[in-house]
């Protein structure tokens, strides 16, 4: 449960409140400075070059539908910067969403649609159905209020009659093992 | 490919490859946040506290993952070394959950696990009064246990709050050993309790001593302020209160400063009292050469009564010649707070202060009359300003007689020729004084000189001015519209400057907008200063919102 002023906090940040945003930068500035990450933490300077991505990218990530805070808003922060540290590290092999920056995006979006109808042939019917799905949903052209790829997968179930009668176990089994091939199939193809 | 449907799938690449890190994690289900709850993690981690028991079997999934396990340390290790964590999350916990098990301390709760040593002192405090009265091991406990201080070498590591159950919260703050070298028994807090008891009982004992010494210190300061106390009425002369509020002997800063502003504001009515009396001065220092034929005049005999100015005739009512004004109403406050002629050249400048200070060196040597007036008398002045008889006064300005200009009628000074001889209440006009026989117009005040103005327009130059200014006024509309935000309507603001451009007064005469808007927007108006017209002016400024 976050602490009243972490609400507020938030709150003013999904607002646009200039000065939360500004504080809510600092915050992960500090935590870019607390992480000691190499070549990051112990750069001279105001580090606007990772602070301004990452922020745009926490602030994608609070201003979803569904997103709740549940310990501190600080401790989030850091515990985001963290878990992307090896992609914030200079030098370092290109993982999680670096891939994706770096990708040219018509190019990567070509690229996922190859994979998804590659998919559609799998063995795994779990992994056939939600390939199914989710090519329709880019054939609708729907617009979807989501903001992640996290949240498209939850939509996903209800966009589908067979993933709705899924159990949420069973339904966060079969969305591993797609998330799974559908990452290597992307690698395949040079992402 | 449309555009959206590009966006969706670059959500599934975003998704496929975000989940490479929580990849070997097990419950990265669709309802579970796994960056939320990493993150909930790594904050019960920081604070040392143990995590609710679905909250631990998910961590134990999570730390699967390489990468969400490092990043859960990393992340702990920080919030632990910044001091920063929260223990907002502890809100959610019942005080069981608080308490790792087989760890015993004295405050600890009974038969049960006890809490971690590291929280706060008053955390555990109140921990242990909600679990009641301990039974803690080795018989430690004691009802008179004190709190742990924090000592030197242990630093904060976070910041916890508590929800007790009966809906009171309290801080606390989570502490760690910081000098990991020191050999001193506060490290092993955990290790050996006895250790902490028996220093503890030494701080108490310690303590003890400090007490007895201040006691029998206070009860030395109450004898000896007793052999100064006369008081019989006295009864209470056992109770030593009254010296312990005795000043000590060490002066703190805030004594020194309400000592230092005491001293300011005598001393500035010391200058209000007496040195301002230099400026204003009486009406004999003023005009010294006017005093001193004065009292030449008293002494030498009286010269033969002047003719009676027979053609002027008197109005008995004013004691001024008929058609003469008589005295300016503004100075007869002076007049009357002075008691003789404090406010004589005053102009209405006269003051309680000045007044008596003006009175006191009034020349006792009146040998003709035997007045203490008598010297004020011939000072010249506005017809106006003769000097009121004050009630000390009464009928004793009449005794100079001669001196005494018409006022008195001129047949009695003839007929008094000097002598001393109880004269008929004299009375000048502005007699403020309720001892004065005749009846006399009371003092008025001055009124105000805006009151006498009235409304104009804006000059152009007053015009600019405020146009210029108008953003500050709009900054209360646009917050006034973060609430309400169809907010508009007209409003009239009436404005007072004074010569200088200065806003002295605004006053909101319509308001359709409300909602503070036009109080604010007054607000700030009576900080500008806009350009002198030269004169004070009032006008008004409408607004349109």
């Amino acid at each position: 449960m976050p602490s009243v002023r972490d609400e507020q906090l938030l709150a003013s940040i999904r607002v646009g409140d200039r000065a939360a945003l500004h504080a809510f930068a600092e915050l992960i500035r500090e935590a870019v400075r607390e992480l000691e990450i190499p070549g990051v933490s112990d750069a001279r300077g105001r580090l606007d070059h990772i602070v301004g991505p990452l922020r745009a990218r926490l602030l994608n990530r609070l201003s979803a539908p569904d997103f709740e805070l549940r310990g501190s808003l600080r401790g989030y922060v850091m515990t985001f910067v963290a878990l992307r540290r090896d992609e914030l590290e200079p030098g370092a092999a290109p993982t999680g969403l670096r891939r994706l920056e770096l990708a040219d995006t018509d190019r990567l979006a070509s690229a996922v649609a190859v994979a998804l109808q590659k998919l559609t042939q799998s063995h795994n019917p779990d992994a056939r159905e939600l390939a199914h799905t989710w090519l329709a949903l880019a054939e609708e052209g729907q617009a979807l209020d989501v903001r992640s790829g996290h949240e498209t997968a939850r939509m996903l179930k209800t966009a589908s009659p067979i993933l709705a009668r899924k159990s949420d176990g069973e339904f966060a089994g079969a969305l591993r093992a797609f998330r799974t091939m559908l990452g290597y199939e992307l690698g395949k193809l040079g992402f | 490919m449309q555009a959206n449907a590009k966006e969706i799938l670059l959500l599934a690449a975003e998704d496929a490859f975000e989940f490479e890190r929580w990849r070997d994690a097990g419950p990265v289900t669709a309802d579970i946040d796994p960056e939320t709850r990493a993150a909930e993690v790594a904050e019960f981690e920081a604070l040392g506290i143990p995590l609710p028991s679905d909250l631990d079997s998910l961590r134990r999934e999570l730390e699967h993952a390489p990468k969400v396990r490092e990043a859960i340390r990393c992340s702990a290790v920080a919030m632990r070394r910044s001091g920063r964590a929260s223990a907002s999350s502890l809100v959610a916990l019942g005080p069981q959950q608080l308490m790792p098990a087989g760890m015993g301390m004295p405050w600890g709760w009974p038969g049960g696990p006890m809490m971690d040593p590291r929280l706060d002192p008053r955390l555990a405090a109140q921990m242990g009064f909600v679990g009641g009265a301990a039974a803690g091991r080795g018989g430690g406990t004691n009802e008179d246990d004190e709190p742990r201080p924090r000592s030197k070498r242990e630093r904060k590591l976070a910041d916890a709050t508590v929800v007790g159950a009966d809906g009171g919260s309290i801080d606390a703050q989570v502490v760690g050993d910081y000098d990991l070298d020191d050999d001193d028994a506060d490290l092993d807090d955990f290790d050996d309790p006895e250790d902490d008891e028996l220093e503890r009982a030494r701080q108490r004992e310690a303590e003890r001593r400090r007490k007895k010494r201040r006691a029998e210190a206070r009860k030395a300061r109450a004898a000896r302020a007793r052999e100064w106390d006369d008081d019989e009425f006295d009864e209470d002369d056992g109770d030593d209160s009254m010296v312990a509020v005795a000043a000590s002997g060490a002066v703190d800063r805030n004594t020194w400063i309400l000592g230092g502003v005491s001293a300011v504001a005598v001393i500035a009515l010391l200058w209000i009292a007496f040195g301002d009396k230099k400026d204003q001065g009486d009406p004999a220092a003023v005009d010294p050469a006017a005093q001193l034929a004065a009292q030449q005049e008293q002494q030498q005999p009286a010269p033969p009564a002047p003719p009676a100015p027979a053609a002027v005739p008197i109005d008995p009512n004013t004691g001024l010649p008929y058609g003469q004004v008589p005295a300016p109403v503004a100075d007869a406050p002076g007049v009357a707070s002075g008691g003789g002629g404090g406010g004589r050249g005053g102009g209405g400048r006269g003051s309680a202060v000045r007044g008596s200070g003006g009175s006191a060196p009034a020349p006792a040597s009146g040998a003709g009359g035997g007045t203490a007036f008598g010297g004020f008398k011939d000072v010249p002045g506005p017809p106006g300003t003769e000097p009121a008889p004050a009630a000390n006064g009464g009928t004793q300005p009449a005794a100079n007689g001669g001196t005494q200009p018409a006022a008195n009628g001129g047949t009695q000074a003839a007929a008094n020729g000097g002598a001393v001889v109880p004269a008929p209440a004299p009375a000048p006009a502005p007699a403020p004084q309720p001892a004065a026989d005749t009846p006399a117009e009371p003092p008025k005040p001055a009124p105000p000189e805006e009151s006498l103005l009235t409304k104009s327009k804006m000059t152009p130059a007053i015009r600019q001015g405020v146009t210029q200014r108008v953003g500050d006024l709009l900054a209360c509309l646009e917050d006034a519209r973060v609430g309400k935000p169809d907010l508009a309507g007209n409003v009239v603001f009436t404005v007072s400057l004074d010569q200088d451009g200065v806003v002295t007064k605004v006053d909101i005469g319509k308001d359709e907008v409300g909602y503070g808007v036009a109080k604010c927007s007054a607000k700030k108006m009576r900080r500008w200063t806009l350009p002198s017209a030269g004169i004070p002016i009032i006008f008004d400024v409408p607004f349109a919102f």
